[in-house]
């Protein structure tokens, strides 16, 4: 924000006010479609690298172990959480995606994700310092 | 008297047999009457969240909504423990030594469960092994933005300037640094350069200008 540092990656979330005071000029969104939040902006995609995707996720999670009776009781009450109608308000407003999914859901999805970047980590050679 | 000795060591054998049954049955019902106990009192005591990234953040802002809800509806408190550090993985090595009770959660975050994992040869968790996933809260889009002064008005503009130019462009994560460089360079073989390096590592909070 203080200009030393010309580019960034983030989630729209963290950038939107700043895009939207002018401070920040977005460059490309790393999804397959462009955002409602942002609808000038075009995809990286579309910018002349198609196929390029980067969403990134957050959700729940508790130590392994944790019995699966409490687990239930978490996930059935965060997707209730998910679903009231000031909540979607508040997600939407600050441009974040709901997903409210089943334990073994999401399970399976971070798990493909893991799959999805470690072939491209492999691929591109990247490591961490 | 051999054969009333066979038979009573028959039938001690049996109720040895029986008692074997009925203390497993007895273990299997107290141990389920246990867990139901826990998951009916659950939860009557406070509850934390460990949220990896600094207050204003994604994960903080939802864990924070979450947090709220939670509190609202089962009339405990739930409270978020922002635990930031080395790109997630000082909180997440936390939640995952945590008691397994349900008191303690934490944000199952891209970047520690599902970026982590390959970059790293060495990770003080495991992503899958360690923890029991509750579910996905949300999908955040990620951006490529500038500053107003950067040159570049457009990703191939940018592409073609850092080419150009070979390690002459400061790149910056406001998530995760390393991470991100990783999928910009490798999620498109023809983005791929060397140009771009990380200098900022830490979490910019959404509040701060």
């Amino acid at each position: 924000m203080s200009g030393q540092v010309p580019i960034m990656f983030d989630a729209i979330p963290a950038v939107l006010p700043h895009l939207k005071s002018g401070k920040l000029r977005g460059l490309g969104i790393g999804t397959r479609t462009r955002s409602p939040f942002v609808p000038d902006l075009p995809t990286i995609a579309e910018s002349g690298y198609p196929g390029f995707e980067a969403v990134g996720w957050i959700g729940i999670v508790a130590p392994a172990k944790t019995p699966n009776a409490v687990l239930d009781k978490l996930n059935a009450e965060i997707v209730h959480i998910l679903k009231e109608p000031d909540v979607k308000q508040r997600l939407d407003a600050l441009a974040f995606t709901p997903v409210g999914d089943t334990r073994a859901e999401y399970a399976t999805f971070i798990k493909s994700e893991i799959a999805k970047w470690g072939k491209a980590v492999k691929a591109s050679g990247a490591k961490a310092d | 008297m051999p054969a009333p000795l066979a038979g009573s060591c028959r039938s001690d054998r049996e109720s040895f047999h029986e008692q074997r049954h009925r203390s497993a049955a007895d273990l299997w019902w107290t141990a389920s009457a246990a867990i139901d106990a826990h998951a009916q009192k659950y939860p009557n005591r406070p509850i934390r969240i460990i949220a990896q990234f600094q207050p204003g953040t994604s994960t903080d802002i939802l864990a924070r909504v979450i947090a709220q809800k939670l509190t609202e509806s089962w009339g405990q408190q739930v409270v978020v423990d922002n635990q930031p550090g080395a790109g997630g993985i000082v909180g997440t090595e936390l939640g995952a030594r945590a008691v397994p009770d349900g008191y303690t959660l934490t944000m199952g975050v891209s970047s520690a469960f599902g970026i982590n994992p390959t970059l790293y040869s060495k990770l003080p968790y495991d992503a899958i092994r360690d923890f029991a996933p509750i579910t996905n809260i949300a999908l955040t889009r990620q951006t490529l933005f500038a500053s107003p002064s950067f040159t570049a008005k457009s990703v191939k503009k940018l592409v073609a300037a850092a080419k150009a130019k070979p390690a002459s462009i400061n790149y910056a994560s406001l998530e995760a640094a390393r991470r991100v460089t990783s999928r910009w360079k490798c999620s498109n073989p023809r983005l791929r350069s060397n140009s771009i390096t990380c200098r900022i590592k830490a979490a910019l909070p959404r509040t701060q200008t």
